[in-house]
């Protein structure tokens, strides 16, 4: 095998083969990255049992062939190289890399024994990729990363005919956002959770995609969805588990009777100051009414902080103790210089309700995109 | 102090200033004996004493009428029966007090969560976050007094203070059946007039080093100042004992729960080389812990697995949710995914263990949703079952033993030779 390809090139294929799948395997196959060069391309595909990868680029193939080496490396050694071009050539069992002056040659592996890849089941619809990049972006953050609680370390994508639903909670807030798609004709409406870190990883990689095609395998042994665009294909085993059935949370009527409109970039900035003298963790308190938003923070004896910002409110004066990094979270999800806050009422003594965070297109306008919704349980009160 | 046999009681009638006196002590009225009265009501108003059987026992608890003949709890029970001959005598039911004890520590805990056990009949609350649900401390205490009386059918004094030392002074005064409040301005006046020993943390040895120092009551510690307090007792200890003269007393009421365990580990009477076979037991020991966790009223943040091979070398995995739990299932799962990264189990294990840490009080109550109910569900019928007909008599499928293999292979069983060692569950 040997070819020469553009560096940049090589190197982002490389990295998209590798990011999903090293550091993960104890099977040291597993964690390698197989360079496959025929046809003026080359495929760079990875798999670790779970996810899988397969890219295709352009190349000068002088010899066709294929190598299994480790991604870590290859990774490590391609992002670096020197020159434009590259040339990889493989003699007996080594792995030559040349770049300008720099040389290296690295060990292979036995290509005979990589699993085979699983195969790209039937495609269900297509979807902008820039949507549904800011969609994975939005819902990502509220996805518990803790593998010990499988269910929820997924987002739960919901395909119905009109649009795609991307949910995710990790029990203290519920993120979500519902994006338009073309669906393919006879595709079910279905529920599947994909792994958070996984669709994490992939609407970075796909935004600048013009049309993400999802594929999707269901109701068999071994469920997968695959996610591609251009040359390049991701598959994941489909999360396990029962995802619980937040949505009824979301769609409670009971948001939005009273409300209070805030600058998300004035809210953030302010959050993000008078939580500096609280421990990480802590809550601060968010008092709503006429004169504005205060925020108030308290560390025993050691400080205290507190702001107040502009708001337009609508209903009575509230006051609910909020997790700053839950706030900004909300906040900056909403991808709107203006973001609603609708308080709900609660029944039980001392527990402020839950506040859900939208997109608002003005300040005193009253239209909410509801596409975008966030939602956040407030702490208890304090004595 | 309040004589063990309720002379020189002292009680509250009447409001009075309760504003700052949020601490409350509660202890039972001679609890064993109360509760033997309770099950059998033809002892009522009769001696009892609940102890050891007669000749060499010791007695746990007497009542008052005992008390009256000189009968005190920690007295040998040939003495307190020469004092008081036709008491009659019950041996301990240690269950049965546990079980009413709960429910005591149930009605305290519907006032305020912020409850400290002290013993099974004594606890401390500290109810000032429940003035506007349930009204003042000193209400609150009426309220708990009537309520104990009314659903257990025991009495109880209390003590409503605003440290927990005075308030635990207090309660020994009001006994037995009885209320005080002492106002926090009237709190050195309170103390001043009782014995030097009513200090936490002055012994017989202490009180005499002050004695010989002409430091006889708590108004002499009050007014002798820390300053000549030191050269006797040292200065923590003068600062301590002074601090506690003025009614100052910097502790808070805790539940006392966090930093705890709770485990279940088995040595296997052979080594255990099947991984399934280890998934068994482990699963089988997660689901005891869990159990005993929900038990607790506790939830816990971190799973801890323990392995020692046949050589003795162990090893410990551990970990901590995002979310503490205390079903079952997550429990479980989280102890089979640990051991799932455990090699080398072909080498022969020999003893496994799951344990529970970094136990919380409640249930976070601060999340949108919690743990699916199923699984909830499911664990509720279980503890009910396991309440009512005993432990393991519902437990997870895999742990069945197949037909006609009693013994089979797959089914570790204790060590017996390895004696103590063998199958231990141990809170901490």
């Amino acid at each position: 095998m040997k070819f020469q390809s553009n560096k940049d090139v090589l190197a982002s294929a490389i990295i998209f083969a590798t990011k999903l799948i090293v550091g993960k395997n104890s099977n040291p196959l597993l964690s390698g990255i197989r360079i496959e060069a025929a046809d003026n391309a080359v495929t760079l595909s990875s798999f670790d049992h779970d996810v899988s990868t397969k890219t295709t680029i352009p190349a000068d193939v002088d010899t066709e062939g294929v190598v299994l080496v480790s991604g870590k490396m290859i990774s490590d050694i391609v992002s670096r190289l020197p020159h434009e071009q590259v040339s990889f050539t493989l003699t007996d069992t080594k792995l030559a890399i040349v770049s300008g002056s720099a040389k290296f040659a690295l060990a292979t592996m036995p290509v005979a024994d990589y699993p085979n890849l699983p195969e790209v089941p039937p495609a269900v619809g297509t979807i902008d990729g820039e949507d549904f990049a800011e969609a994975i972006a939005q819902v990502g953050i509220a996805a518990l990363r803790d593998d010990g609680q499988p269910a929820i370390g997924n987002i739960s994508v919901e395909l119905s005919p009109e649009s795609i639903s991307f949910t995710a909670t990790d029990k203290y807030r519920i993120a979500s956002r519902d994006i338009a798609w073309k669906k393919n004709d006879g595709a079910d409406s279905v529920q599947v959770l994909v792994p958070a870190r996984v669709l994490t990883e992939v609407g970075k990689m796909f935004h600048q995609n013009d049309e993400v095609t999802i594929s999707l395998y269901v109701g068999g042994e071994k469920e997968i969805i695959a996610l591609s665009a251009g040359d390049k294909v991701v598959t994941s085993s489909l999360g396990k588990g029962m995802f619980p059935n937040v949505r009824r949370l979301l769609d409670d009527k009971g948001h939005g009777e009273s409300y209070a409109i805030v600058s998300a970039s004035e809210l953030i900035d302010a959050t993000r100051r008078v939580s500096l003298v609280i421990e990480k963790d802590n809550a601060l308190r968010f008092s709503f009414d006429e004169n504005g938003l205060q925020l108030e923070a308290v560390n025993g004896e050691n400080a205290q902080g507190s702001e107040i910002v502009d708001i337009h409110l609508v209903g009575e004066p509230v006051v609910a103790w909020l997790k700053p990094k839950l706030v900004i979270d909300g906040l900056t999800g909403a991808h709107s210089q203006f973001v609603r806050l609708g308080f709900t009422s609660s029944s039980e003594p001392g527990k402020a309700g839950p506040v859900l965070f939208t997109a608002h297109t003005g300040r005193d306008a009253t239209d909410v995109q509801a596409s975008y919704r966030y939602l956040m349980q407030p702490n208890l009160l304090p004595r | 102090m309040g004589k063990q046999d309720g002379s020189g009681r002292h009680v509250t009638v009447g409001d009075v200033d309760d504003s700052g006196t949020p601490f409350l002590h509660i202890d039972m009225d001679a609890f064993f004996a109360s509760v033997e009265e309770l099950d059998d009501p033809s002892l009522r108003g009769t001696p009892v004493i609940v102890g050891g059987s007669a000749g060499r026992g010791v007695v746990s608890a007497a009542n008052y009428a005992a008390r009256a003949y000189g009968v005190n709890s920690a007295m040998p029970m040939s003495i307190a029966l020469r004092r008081c001959p036709h008491a009659t005598v019950r041996r301990p039911r240690f269950e049965r007090y546990s079980q009413i004890s709960r429910q005591v520590f149930d009605i305290f805990r519907t006032f305020t969560p912020l409850v400290q056990p002290l013993s099974i009949d004594e606890a401390f609350l500290d109810v000032s976050g429940a003035r506007e649900l349930f009204g003042s401390p000193q209400h609150i205490a009426q309220l708990i007094r009537d309520a104990v009386r009314e659903q257990v059918g025991l009495t109880c004094s209390v003590g409503v203070a605003s440290s927990m030392f005075v308030a635990k002074v207090a309660s020994s005064r009001a006994k037995p059946d009885g209320l005080l409040v002492v106002p926090a301005p009237d709190t050195q006046t309170f103390l001043a007039g009782l014995p030097i020993s009513a200090l936490w943390g002055v012994g017989p040895v202490t009180a005499k080093r002050l004695a010989n120092f002409g430091v006889l009551s708590i108004s002499d510690v009050q007014t002798a100042g820390v300053g000549s307090l030191t050269p006797i007792l040292g200065e923590r200890m003068a600062q301590h004992i002074h601090n506690l003269a003025l009614g100052i007393d910097p502790r808070a009421v805790s539940d006392d729960r966090r930093d705890k365990s709770i485990g279940h580990s088995s040595t296997f009477h052979t080594d255990l080389t099947a991984r399934a076979d280890c998934d068994r037991a482990v699963l089988r020991f997660a689901t005891d812990v869990s159990a005993r966790l929900r038990a607790h009223g506790l939830v816990a943040h971190t799973v801890v697995l323990t392995v020692r091979f046949g050589d003795w070398t162990t090893i410990t995995r551990s970990h901590t949710m995002t979310e503490p739990t205390d079903v079952t299932k997550r429990i479980a799962d989280e102890a089979r995914h640990l051991l799932s990264a455990v090699s080398g189990i072909e080498r022969g294990v020999r003893l496994l263990g799951v344990r529970v840490e970094n136990l919380v009080g409640d249930r976070a109550s601060d999340v949108l949703w919690d743990d699916p109910d199923e699984w909830r569900t499911m664990d509720e019928v279980v503890d009910a079952v396991a309440a009512k007909f005993g432990r393991n008599t519902v437990t997870p499928a895999s742990l069945l033993r197949p037909r006609g293999a009693r013994r089979a292979s797959g089914q570790p069983e204790p060590r017996k030779p390895r004696g103590d060692s063998a199958g231990s569950s141990e809170i901490s």
